[in-house]
């Protein structure tokens, strides 16, 4: 497989992962976060530093990358438990910002230009710095997270789950901890995104705070959107869409964020559970007529 | 003035009028009574536009508005007190006045201000305050002379005396009262049956989205199942 | 120094304040947050300073023809991304909005590319000296004008007609309805006056900073959204005083602590704000 293909299916498997956790938020919380992108920065660095500074080997280092992810996402959980919609997407989003100052402005981060010579996986003796070797890591790893959200679905969390998003009412009255489900829920989507910067981090081998901010974040957003929000396959292949179209058409490049701004709206008003969309959630943001004109 | 045919009409799935027909004359006080959910309010938000009728037909003035939007109404003469008075809270009491008659192009609006301030003191005692630390029946008023203030031909009335104490109930149906003297066509809306027929010329009983019963004030006074269903015992005794 | 502090502070809280008057507007009467208020201040200053530049026209005149561009930006972008998603789920033109700000900021890189303009007009800006703190005649300008624009439009809204029917329509647009007030009307007249002051701001910073630049709103719309979020979201005085605080706040915590991280004092105070009072300091209204 050409190097430039592999680039580009390893690229695909990790807005997949993001896209698909950032999914897990939007689907079972009902809530949009716009800073999505911090924890795969997050990830990103932390398995970079454990690399570099205290040579952890890879899996040690994405574990990391999952874990310090995680615990950032049960801080940016809890205020979810007292917001909504809105005034909760702007907080998402402000943590967005800040994490993305903190990497830019830290010491230890490398400021503006980040980390370099971060090492690439040593594992089974295979060379990763081979596209096709890091796209078997990639797949594996995606595999993995789309097995363990399926199981999370059809497990008796996942229909808890579902009756919180639908019902918190009444879950709540039923004795569902709700508070609880909501922050596990954030934790294991940052989670992801985490194991997704790692993979990232010692993909390309240098990082910058450029590649995790809002822009991210929200062409992340743009690809759950596309492929219906709650949708799981959908995410899948709105990642695919967004991450293979762009560079197929690396001519228009300029007319990129062009692209998804419009995508965005046109969506919206279009067909606001995307592509794949279906079932209650997307009921949810569906148009409903207004009642009387 | 105002006639209603065969008028249906829904929330979402719902059918809550099914079938309404009623007609008001001018100069006329007529009162659409009912219990609880069986469509009153619908049907005045029908006639002003706020839910769109799905079949018949609303006239007014002979000019068919079944599907004129709402903000052309008052133009036409028809003024609207909705359920629960809605008054513009953080707006003063004169500004709420001065809404009221937003669509008057005339320049007697100042006037019609001052005339109102006049026979309801209140009104110039707190016309600098927000609407919305009025009590329940000031409000009330403030909601009716708001309407009045478009000078209306037709003025609708929507359940006046909702959560109102008996003092109060009193003096906003001593305003009705007044109005009908000065010819002001009315329809009127209530659940305290009694003291809606005690100042209506005609009266309607609306039963889960149907007229169920018609004729003249006094006729449903002494009906026996009005008087069964909505005049029995343990009903507030305002007029008595 | 603190004195200079603040007084900088003031100077750019006051165009935060601007910003923030049209997200409080907007978000009273739609009850949604207008994502793209960054860009319209962005364009705000992009058409004065093309007016500037090729046309070299008389700088007040340009100034109101950027207010009027960013008007009828605001106008339209009401009529293409919100009105047709009205009745849906609230996130639905939160995100719709947010695709209005990539569409806008991408089209402004395409057409005028990334680089910072100058202003084309240069002013004599002396500097007064105010009890030991040098007061530039700019600084003066700005914050002059821009309390001039914030104490028009709290008159507009108190004393005319129009103003107190975008009041009543965003307490109560049914019963604004029954009034004979055409919301839509209402609601667009909302998005000009909003949008012309977001203008405004943006022509201000162009001058202030002596940069213009497609992605010139991103920050300033975001800072701008705290500003009102700390005042009270949907309250127009709360809106002026969030501005003003939060420049003070920004301006004070680069001198005195960080300057790196001057830009998140503002998401700071923001969620700082809507976790421990959400009403904001002069209550605003929830949606």
């Amino acid at each position: 497989m050409g190097d430039y293909l592999c680039h580009i299916a390893i690229m695909g498997g990790l807005y997949l992962i993001l896209a698909v956790s950032l999914n897990l938020i939007i689907g079972y919380t009902g809530q949009v976060s716009l800073g999505h992108a911090a924890f795969y920065g997050l990830g990103a660095y932390t398995s970079a530093l454990t690399a570099i500074h205290w040579h952890f080997p890879f899996p040690a280092a994405a574990g990391a990358a999952i874990i310090v992810a995680a615990l950032f996402g049960v801080g940016l959980g809890i205020p979810t438990l007292r917001l909504k919609d809105d005034y909760l997407a702007i907080v998402t989003l402000g943590f967005g910002v800040i994490i993305d100052l903190i990497l830019l402005n830290l010491e230890i981060t490398g400021g503006p230009d980040g980390l370099i010579h971060i090492p690439a996986p040593r594992l089974f003796g295979l060379n990763y710095r081979d596209k096709e070797v890091y796209l078997v890591l990639t797949f594996l790893c995606v595999a993995f997270t789309l097995a363990l959200i399926h199981r999370l679905v059809s497990s008796r969390y996942g229909r808890a789950l579902k009756a919180i998003r639908d019902h918190e009412l009444t879950a709540q009255v039923m004795g569902i901890n709700t508070a609880a489900y909501k922050i596990i829920i954030f934790t294991l989507a940052a989670g992801l995104a985490g194991l997704a910067g790692s993979l990232y981090a010692h993909y390309i081998t240098f990082i910058n705070p450029e590649s995790f901010g809002l822009h991210t974040s929200i062409l992340v957003l743009t690809m759950v959107v596309l492929g219906g929000m709650g949708s799981l396959l959908g995410s899948v292949i709105g990642a695919f869409v967004l991450t293979v179209l762009p560079e197929m058409l690396r001519t228009v490049a300029d007319y990129q964020d062009l692209a998804y701004g419009g995508l965005l709206i046109v969506m919206l008003i279009w067909r606001p559970q995307g592509l794949f969309g279906a079932g209650k959630l997307s009921r949810k943001f569906t148009l409903r007529g207004t009642k009387d004109k | 003035m105002l006639t209603l045919k065969s008028v249906h009409s829904y929330y979402g799935h719902l059918h809550v009028l099914k079938g309404i027909s009623l007609h008001v004359r001018a100069g006329e006080v007529v009162t659409l009574i009912g219990a609880n959910g069986a469509g009153k309010t619908t049907t005045l938000r029908t006639i002003t536009g706020l839910v769109r009728p799905r079949q018949g037909s609303i006239s007014f003035l002979d000019r068919e508005i079944s599907r004129t939007p709402t903000d052309h109404l008052v133009g036409l003469g028809l003024a609207h007190v909705p359920e629960g008075r809605r008054v513009f809270s953080s707006l003063s009491v004169a500004a709420n006045l001065e809404m009221g008659a937003f669509c008057r192009t005339d320049g007697e609006v100042k006037r019609d201000l001052a005339a109102f301030q006049e026979r309801f003191p209140v009104l110039r005692e707190r016309a600098e305050q927000p609407a919305g630390t009025l009590s329940g029946g000031e409000q009330q008023l403030l909601a009716i002379c708001r309407a009045l203030m478009s000078r209306p031909q037709l003025l609708l009335l929507d359940e006046p005396s909702m959560g109102l104490s008996p003092l109060n109930i009193r003096v906003v149906y001593e305003v009705i009262a007044e109005l009908k003297a000065r010819g002001t066509t009315i329809l009127l809306i209530e659940q305290n049956a009694r003291a809606a027929l005690k100042v209506a010329d005609r009266g309607y009983v609306m039963e889960t989205g149907r007229i169920i019963l018609d004729g003249t004030a006094d006729e449903l006074l002494d009906h026996q199942e009005v008087k069964r269903a909505y005049l029995g015992k343990g009903y507030q005794e305002v007029w008595e | 120094m603190f004195l200079q502090q603040v007084l900088n502070g003031l100077t750019t809280g006051s165009v935060y304040a601007l910003i923030a008057l049209g997200y409080t507007m907007i978000y009273g009467i739609l009850g949604l947050i207008n994502f793209a208020q960054g860009e319209i201040y962005m364009a705000g200053a992009f058409v004065t300073v093309l007016l500037l530049e090729i046309y070299q026209l008389n700088f007040f005149v340009a100034f109101l023809l950027g207010m009027g561009g960013a008007a009828l930006l605001g106008v339209v972008l009401e009529r293409v991304a919100f009105r047709p998603l009205r009745g849906a789920h609230p996130l639905v033109p939160l995100i719709s909005a947010i695709g209005a700000s990539i569409f806008l900021q991408s089209l402004a890189l395409l057409l005028f590319g990334p680089a910072d303009r100058s202003f084309p007009v240069q002013f004599d800006f002396a500097t007064i000296d105010l009890g030991g703190v040098p007061v530039s005649s700019l600084q003066g300008a700005i914050l002059g004008s821009a309390l001039l624009f914030m104490a028009a439009l709290v008159l507009f809204v108190k004393y005319t007609k129009f103003g107190k029917a975008i009041v009543a329509t965003s307490l109560d647009p049914d019963t604004a309805r029954l009034m004979g007030i055409n919301v839509d009307r209402m609601i667009s007249l909302t998005f000009l006056i909003g949008s012309a002051l977001s203008g405004a701001a943006g022509i201000m910073m162009a001058i202030y900073y002596n940069a213009t630049y497609p992605r010139m709103g991103l920050l300033p719309g975001l800072k701008a959204f705290s500003a009102a979020v700390l005042g009270g979201v949907g309250n127009i005085p709360g809106a002026i005083v969030g501005g003003l605080v939060l420049g003070v706040a920004e301006n004070l915590g680069a001198a005195y602590f960080s300057s790196g991280y001057k830009d998140g004092v503002a998401f700071a105070i923001l969620i700082l704000v809507l976790l421990v009072r959400p009403k904001g300091l002069l209550g605003g209204k929830s949606h």
